[in-house]
């Protein structure tokens, strides 16, 4: 065990070693992780890319402790996850993780400041807290006037502001944003793709899936699957450059 | 410390979330959640109504029995309440002569009061009114103190009448309403009547006492022991009724039995041959009828609660169904699985005790119409509001629980991705 285990890397805030993920799918073993390595350091911007069934997914879950590896070692701030009970997992997410999804999942009937609060509401703060550090995370992301609205009477990137600014609200150490412009038109996506690389220059490490090489080009690193393989690891605009070559020989 | 703390302030901040949640839900789906709480508010109102409907009348029989005279023993041939079977035994004994109310009189030490009382029935009449089937009773000068009552006006019957065998009598409140149609009371006064043919004059009338198990208690007149006999002959056996200093009446109906069979000379080993009666033996076989009462109120409520329960268990389903992606995303963002189950059983409990509240209010609404339109009292009381809302919370939990338990084991990818 030990032995594929490399040894912990100074300042790394992910530490992911030879992690796979395999379903049972009708009697028939799908390997959809297949011994992924690689390791994030804090601050770092990080694109993960690769077609549908890659295994981006996979990945994105077991980063996010929303699911836990078939084996492999997996360490988030040098917490290893492997053996974690259901509670201390939610925990885990509750500290460590800002999700931010493609389809924003905001809660239909409450109001931004209260989608921004939930996260809080998890963690045990009081309500006075929780109204401070929910209205200071709408501010960080433009929404200071778009408190009291609900999501029906937001546009679809003040929607992903206030999904942004909920990752945020509990300062987690990883933003792990999924696909976030993927609902978006093309200005509004380079929106908040500015908005990500705001935050990137704030300190904050992300975590960014995406299908699209034009965004994996921006990031300062990208890594690209396929086939539950890592099978690229470097400058944004090398990986996506090789994912466009790949897509027009296919 | 500061980690309970935060617990504490965690689950505070979970309740409040989920109360809040809970509304906004039910806010959303008005109909929805009006129609999932019928069955409930149908079963607390039927419950809360038979409830109140029954301790009114339950009330009403304690304060009709109270006529009786809480502290008064009956001493008497027959047992007010008996098997049929006993009424052959019973039926053997030897009457109950003026010799036994002597005896107590004489020997009691406990008695406050002690008063033969002999019964008949007759017509009275006055100038042209004639009442028949009027119950005669004839009594002893400490009737009312022995068996509980008042003069409303005049006087009662005193030790002269008794000796003298006066022909006097004090009227039930009814009896001079019907003689002396239309007169104050105090007209009847010094007025003669015939009682069963012979004239009586009347010295007294006594309080309204009013109904007791159908029973008209002022349709009545009491003359004096002695001169009922004459009147109705002494062949038929007395009643003696005696009251107990307050609290004492266990030790006087002991008393009471050692005196009786010395002076009826009951051998040593036999059974008493006379019995002792008093309220609370009524009472016992009302309270026995009531709890059967209360059985099928509680059987026809606890089979709508159930209707009702799966009618939530139902919508709660629904709403389970309905925000997959919500518990998907509440999990990714750090809520537990028992966050997610009480969220659940939360809301479940909100509806049924909403549902409960409506309930309350309508079933005392149907008692106190109840007993205004109908001779039928009801009370309300706070057990019966306690009842109603206790039952449907518990309903609420009872049948949230297997929805919430599904929305806590949801996993929390295929949750976020459900479509």
């Amino acid at each position: 065990m030990t032995a594929i285990v490399p040894a912990p890397f100074e300042g790394a805030l992910l530490e992911v070693a030879e992690l796979r993920r395999s379903y049972r799918v009708g009697g028939e073993e799908v390997r959809a992780l297949d011994g992924v390595s690689f390791q994030v350091r804090h601050g770092e911007w990080l694109a993960v890319v690769g077609q549908s069934g890659s295994g981006k997914s996979t990945l994105m879950n077991l980063l996010g402790c929303l699911d836990s590896p078939s084996s492999g070692l997996y360490r988030i701030n040098g917490q290893d996850v492997a053996g974690l009970s259901d509670d201390a997992l939610a925990d885990l997410r509750n500290r460590e993780i800002g999700f931010i999804f493609q389809t924003f999942q905001l809660l239909a009937r409450s109001t931004a400041l209260a989608n921004v609060e939930l996260p809080l509401v998890y963690r045990g703060l009081s309500r006075a807290e929780r109204r401070e550090r929910a209205e200071a995370a709408l501010r960080a992301v433009g929404l200071e006037n778009r408190m009291r609205h609900r999501p029906n009477e937001l546009s679809g990137g003040q929607r992903q502001r206030v999904a942004i600014a909920r990752a945020l609200v509990g300062d987690p150490s990883l933003l792990l944003a999924d696909e976030p412009t993927g609902n978006l038109d093309s200005a509004t996506g380079d929106e908040i793709f500015r908005l990500f690389a705001e935050l990137h220059g704030r300190g904050h490490t992300i975590l960014l899936v995406t299908h699209e090489p034009r965004l994996a080009a921006r990031c300062p690193r990208a890594i690209r699957l396929s086939d539950g393989r890592i099978v690229a690891d470097g400058p944004g605009r090398d990986v996506a450059a090789l994912g466009t070559a790949q897509t027009v020989t296919a | 410390m500061s980690d309970a703390r935060r617990a504490l302030t965690r689950g505070w901040a979970e309740l409040t979330e989920g109360v809040r949640i809970a509304l906004s839900t039910l806010l959303a789906h008005r109909l929805r959640s009006f129609l999932t709480t019928l069955g409930i508010v149908i079963g607390v109102t039927t419950v809360i109504a038979i409830v109140a409907i029954v301790q009114g009348l339950n009330l009403s029989f304690e304060a009709q029995v109270a006529n009786l005279g809480t502290n008064s023993l009956y001493v008497q041939k027959w047992k007010w309440v008996m098997l049929e079977s006993e009424w052959y035994l019973l039926r053997n004994r030897k009457p109950l002569t003026l010799a036994a109310f002597r005896a107590v009189e004489r020997d009691s030490r406990l008695a406050t009061a002690v008063s033969p009382m002999v019964f008949a029935r007759a017509t009275a009449a006055r100038g042209g009114v004639e009442v028949s089937n009027v119950t005669v009773a004839g009594v002893g000068s400490s009737y009312l103190e022995a068996a509980g009552g008042g003069v409303g006006s005049g006087r009662f019957l005193v030790e002269s009448d008794l000796e003298l065998d006066r022909a006097v009598t004090v009227l039930g409140a009814e009896m001079a309403d019907l003689l002396f149609p239309g007169a104050p009371p105090e007209a009847a006064l010094g007025q003669r009547v015939l009682v069963a043919g012979r004239p009586f004059t009347v010295v007294g009338i006594l309080e309204r006492k009013g109904q007791f198990l159908g029973m008209n208690l002022d349709k009545r007149l009491l003359v004096p022991f002695g001169t009922f006999g004459r009147v109705f002959g002494m062949k038929r056996s007395i009643s003696i009724a005696v009251a107990a200093p307050p609290g004492r009446v266990a030790e006087l109906e002991d008393e009471l039995t050692g005196i009786l069979r010395r002076a009826r000379a009951v051998p040593a080993g036999k059974p008493d041959d006379f019995s002792i009666n008093r309220q609370e033996q009524l009472q016992k076989i009302y309270e026995g009828l009531t709890s059967a009462l209360y059985g099928v109120a509680i059987g026809v409520g606890l089979v709508t609660l159930l209707v009702g329960g799966i009618g939530i268990m139902n919508i709660m389903m629904v709403s389970v169904h309905e925000r997959t992606r919500e518990i998907g995303l509440r999990r990714a963002l750090g809520a537990r699985r028992r966050t997610i189950l009480a969220q659940f059983v939360l809301e479940a409990s909100v509806v049924a005790a909403l549902g409960g509240a409506a309930g309350t209010a309508l079933g005392l609404g149907v008692a106190l119409l109840v007993a205004l339109l109908t001779p039928l009292a009801a009370a309300v009381t706070p057990s019966a509001v306690a009842l109603g809302l206790g039952f449907s919370a518990s309903v609420g939990i009872a049948f949230g629980s297997w929805p919430a338990w599904r929305a806590a084991s949801l996993d929390p990818v295929e949750a976020l991705r459900y479509e």
